[in-house]
């Protein structure tokens, strides 16, 4: 995973990016709650200039999804 | 038929689990435990069994439908809205009908019409909005790609019909399960036994112990609200507080026992949740299935593309409101649901302020607004909680409860596992002899209770 999209979540969410991996959710990040979740969306729309679907929004669902999500928008991350 | 009733634990769990562990295939297993869970179901009411068929089918073949279509085009888009319009209506119908005609006749009174619409006298069937949900989750899941649909019609009907979830939760999500139902064949009994008891006694003892003791004493001062002095209305609706925990919790963890005797890790559904430091992070530890499930499936849609504050906001009120409106059809669900959205967004426009606060009063003060929140929970009408909270707020002496050094006593065991002992996933479930004696004894005891007093129903059934 990219260190880009790394430094955006924990920004966002207050934690630090090595505590982050593909497999950090909301499940297991107490602080990616439904509130971040909108925050994350604002701002990886902003950083990697793209414009997320509510489909898109729902599949964000761990860090692997997001990154998934992005790359098949032709974000190179 | 109930977790803590001498039928399931005598009969239907011995015999149950017996036969599962005989059978070796995964589709044996399956079909076992589909047949054993619809035998658990209709043992309230058979012709319940068919509505959760329906359900099962409708969602099944949505499934399969989807395989055979692929990209964003809008067959999908009318497979999933069909099949959603089918689930919701059913729960619409058997849950809201008669609150919906109730609500629109006091209507057209106020405005002056005298025609009212007929009431609609329907039984409300156990479990369904959990069932509902699952099924909604796994169509949801499927439209998105998030989940393959399955091809197998007995790994679906177990999945939506596993007795250990199914009236009561916790929600659990297809994907979540998936795993473990692909390898229910050859999961290790000996190494989830212990884990498995050890849950199952605990929550057996929370609700039948702690819940219904504590229940025993409050329910009948709660009858007459309007006599309870300032003291007696805390104390019942501190009772309330841990009653409620202690019900739902216990009752997950018997779920999440139940599951782990038949190979499948149901999910954890309370994480201490009197410990919570503010109302976001109160959400994130009450109720955390149903919690995720609003966030996937509602919060975001109707936040939609937006992420502007009002949007973000407005849709937390609306997903709050709806969530307690899911609790029942009673404007006093709507209400707590609406009370806590309001939280979450006050929580937010505040949070560099209340967390500056030292962490033991952010706990106090976090317990005291759910506190206050549950008075409308337990309300059967809004006059009612208005009522109890006068007798919080304003001076009046009155009766104490019956029985209040019992009730202080249980109060305190109550407050000390509830705000300072590990819950139930924190715990490590290996079986020395003195933890095997405690469970033994948790149970036993349980058991006792349950012949000799009582077996109350959980209070998150009538959901």
């Amino acid at each position: 995973m990219s260190d880009r999209l790394k430094d955006l979540f924990a920004t966002v969410l207050s934690v630090s990016a090595e505590s982050l991996s593909d497999n950090s959710s909301p499940e297991n990040i107490p602080s990616w709650d439904s509130m971040n979740a909108m925050r994350l969306v604002a701002a990886m729309e902003a950083a990697f200039n793209v414009k997320l679907t509510t489909i898109e929004v729902m599949k964000m669902r761990s860090l692997a999804g997001v990154r998934n999500v992005l790359r098949r928008k032709g974000v190179d991350i | 038929m109930l977790f803590n009733s001498t039928v399931f634990l005598l009969l239907f769990l011995p015999v149950t689990y017996a036969v599962f562990w005989l059978l070796p295939t995964n589709n044996s297993r399956f079909g076992w435990l589909t047949i054993a869970s619809y035998m658990f179901y209709g043992y309230w009411n058979p012709s319940y069994c068919v509505l959760m068929a329906f359900a099962t089918v409708i969602s099944y073949v949505a499934g399969l439908a989807f395989r055979r279509t692929d990209g964003n085009g809008p067959a999908r888009r009318v497979i999933l809205i069909t099949t959603l319009c089918i689930e919701l209506a059913l729960l619409g119908y058997f849950k809201y009908a008669s609150f919906s005609i109730t609500v629109v006749n006091t209507a057209l009174a106020s405005a002056g019409i005298h025609h009212t619409l007929p009431l609609v006298n329907v039984l409300l069937p156990i479990g369904i909005s959990f069932y509902i949900f699952h099924t909604i989750s796994y169509v949801i899941d499927c439209y998105i790609e998030v989940v393959e649909p399955t091809r197998n019609p007995l790994e679906f009907a177990c999945y939506v019909s596993l007795f250990s979830q199914l009236v009561a939760g916790p929600i659990v999500r297809f994907w979540e399960l998936k795993k473990d139902l692909e390898q229910i064949s050859t999961a290790n009994r000996r190494s989830l036994m212990p884990r498995a008891w050890s849950f199952f006694a605990i929550g057996l003892a929370q609700k039948v112990v702690l819940a219904d003791t504590i229940s025993s004493i409050i329910d009948p001062a709660l009858k007459d609200v309007s006599q309870l002095s300032t003291l007696s209305a805390w104390l019942c609706m501190l009772g309330y507080t841990y009653q409620l925990y202690f019900d739902f919790a216990g009752y997950s963890n018997m779920a999440v026992g139940l599951g782990l005797l038949f190979g499948v890790h149901i999910p954890q559904n309370f994480n201490s949740p009197y410990t919570a430091l503010n109302p976001a992070d109160f959400w994130r530890r009450w109720h955390m299935t149903l919690s995720r499930w609003f966030r996937d499936y509602l919060f975001v849609p109707l936040v939609g593309r937006g992420s502007e504050k009002y949007r973000i906001y407005s849709a937390t009120l609306g997903t709050m409101t709806l969530c307690g409106l899911w609790h029942g059809a009673n404007v006093t669900f709507m209400i707590w649901g609406a009370y806590h959205g309001l939280l979450l967004v006050l929580y937010d426009r505040s949070a560099a302020t209340w967390d500056r606060v030292p962490k033991r009063v952010q706990r106090v003060g976090t317990f005291l607004l759910v506190l206050l929140g549950l008075t409308m929970f337990r309300a059967p009408n809004y006059r009612y909680a208005l009522v109890l909270l006068d007798r919080m707020f304003r001076f009046h002496s009155g009766l104490p409860p019956i029985a209040l050094p019992s009730l202080v006593f249980f109060l305190c065991i109550a407050a000390g596992i509830a705000h300072w002992a590990p819950n139930t996933f924190e715990l490590k479930h290996e079986w020395s002899s003195p933890i095997l004696a405690v469970i033994t004894v948790l149970f036993v005891v349980s058991l006792f209770l349950i012949y000799a007093f009582r077996n109350s129903p959980f209070l998150y059934f009538q959901f």
